[in-house]
């Protein structure tokens, strides 16, 4: 990789109108240089203000860095300029979806698939479809709706199956009483760190005022990374300041 | 329980609250959840958390297997006013009570070491 990072830099000395900031711009995300990766997708954006791609770049960086509010704008962006960018689809009806909005991000990506013929989204819009299907026969205790976030995005936080949740449910009772004990005020979440992965539960208040639980699973990523990007999920609750993250 | 065995049980707890941002820790049995040792502040129901403790990481143990993700070795749990973690080890759980500004990384690898140090026992 630090190879292709300068083999696209020495090409866009060559020539600064070139899109291979882009994959540069990507390249330096993968490698965990966000600072850098930042400055060149802001770069890119404001050469190319007409590539969707250079949005989505945008977008990626931003959720990356815990900035959903960025993201979004930027994705919307992507997405109108080209509504049919998977990317941009995938990353809003995500944010969306954790927003609480199920409804919604189906409608993203049903538009997004009614404007161009992506195999990845028409999935994506199919397996959330058929959860809301079953989520209205059984809206609590069916799991979350799951769609994936854009390919690129890391981390992939995803919804476990029935018997993780189950057990995470179990978990999240006792976690509650737990922190009662210690009288540490409401708690927030819980994570599993365990030998080859990652397993989270919180709480979450629905609309109806019934209490419920938001599960994730991850393979084994930072800590932090996985605490933020779970904790982000959820409403309410906020992510410790980056500078109180350590994780492994 | 051997004089030797309590001290060195007792090195380990103090060697995780040492750890900047930890309000305090214990150790319980993790079949019975009574405390073993423990220097939790006087203001926090040591008993209690002990109790909890034990039952708590073998849910944790539960969701981990159920997920495909081999055993727990920590589990954090996050609120408003601070986090606690606990791991196990054998017929021994370790709890460790911080300030939720409290750096993870430190906490958690001094959870690991003690992890490890129970396992030695």
């Amino acid at each position: 990789m630090p190879d292709d990072i300068r083999r696209l830099s020495a090409e866009l000395a060559r020539d600064p109108s070139s899109l291979a900031i882009l994959t540069l711009g990507e390249q330096l995300r993968r490698s965990g240089r966000s600072d850098q990766a930042r400055a060149i997708a802001d770069d890119a954006r404001r050469r190319h203000p007409g590539n969707a791609g250079a949005h989505a770049l945008v977008a990626r960086i931003a959720l990356d860095r815990g900035d959903r509010a960025a993201a979004s704008a930027a994705w919307t962006e992507a997405a109108r300029l080209a509504p049919a960018h998977p990317d941009a689809a995938r990353g809003l009806a995500w944010l969306t979806l954790q927003d609480g909005h199920p409804e919604q991000a189906r409608a993203i990506l049903q538009r997004a698939c009614a404007a161009g013929d992506d195999a990845g989204l028409r999935a994506a819009f199919d397996r959330l479809d058929a959860r809301l299907v079953a989520d209205a026969a059984a809206p609590l205790t069916a799991p979350s709706p799951r769609v994936e976030p854009p390919e690129s995005t890391a981390p992939a936080v995803e919804v476990p199956d029935t018997a993780t949740s189950g057990a995470l449910e179990a978990l999240a009772r006792d976690a509650h009483a737990f922190v009662a004990a210690v009288g540490i005020g409401q708690w927030e979440a819980a994570i599993v760190e365990g030998e080859c992965g990652l397993t989270g539960v919180a709480p979450q208040p629905t609309s109806i005022g019934r209490s419920a639980h938001r599960t994730a699973v991850a393979a084994p990523i930072p800590l932090g990374r996985f605490r933020r990007a779970f904790l982000s999920t959820v409403p309410g609750a906020e992510p410790p300041p980056a500078s109180a993250v350590g994780g492994p | 329980m051997t004089v030797t065995l309590q001290h060195r049980l007792r090195t380990t707890l103090r060697e995780v609250a040492a750890t900047r941002g930890v309000f305090g820790a214990l150790l319980a049995d993790a079949g019975d959840g009574i405390i073993v040792a423990s220097s939790l502040d006087v203001g926090l129901d040591a008993e209690a958390i002990a109790a909890l403790a034990a039952a708590l990481f073998t849910r944790a143990r539960t969701a981990s297997a159920a997920a495909a993700h081999g055993d727990a070795l920590v589990l954090h749990v996050h609120a408003e006013y601070g986090w606690v973690c606990v791991t196990g080890h054998g017929t021994l759980v370790l709890v460790v009570v911080a300030d939720r500004r409290a750096a993870s990384g430190p906490v958690r690898a001094a959870m690991l070491r003690a992890r490890s140090a129970l396992a030695d026992l």
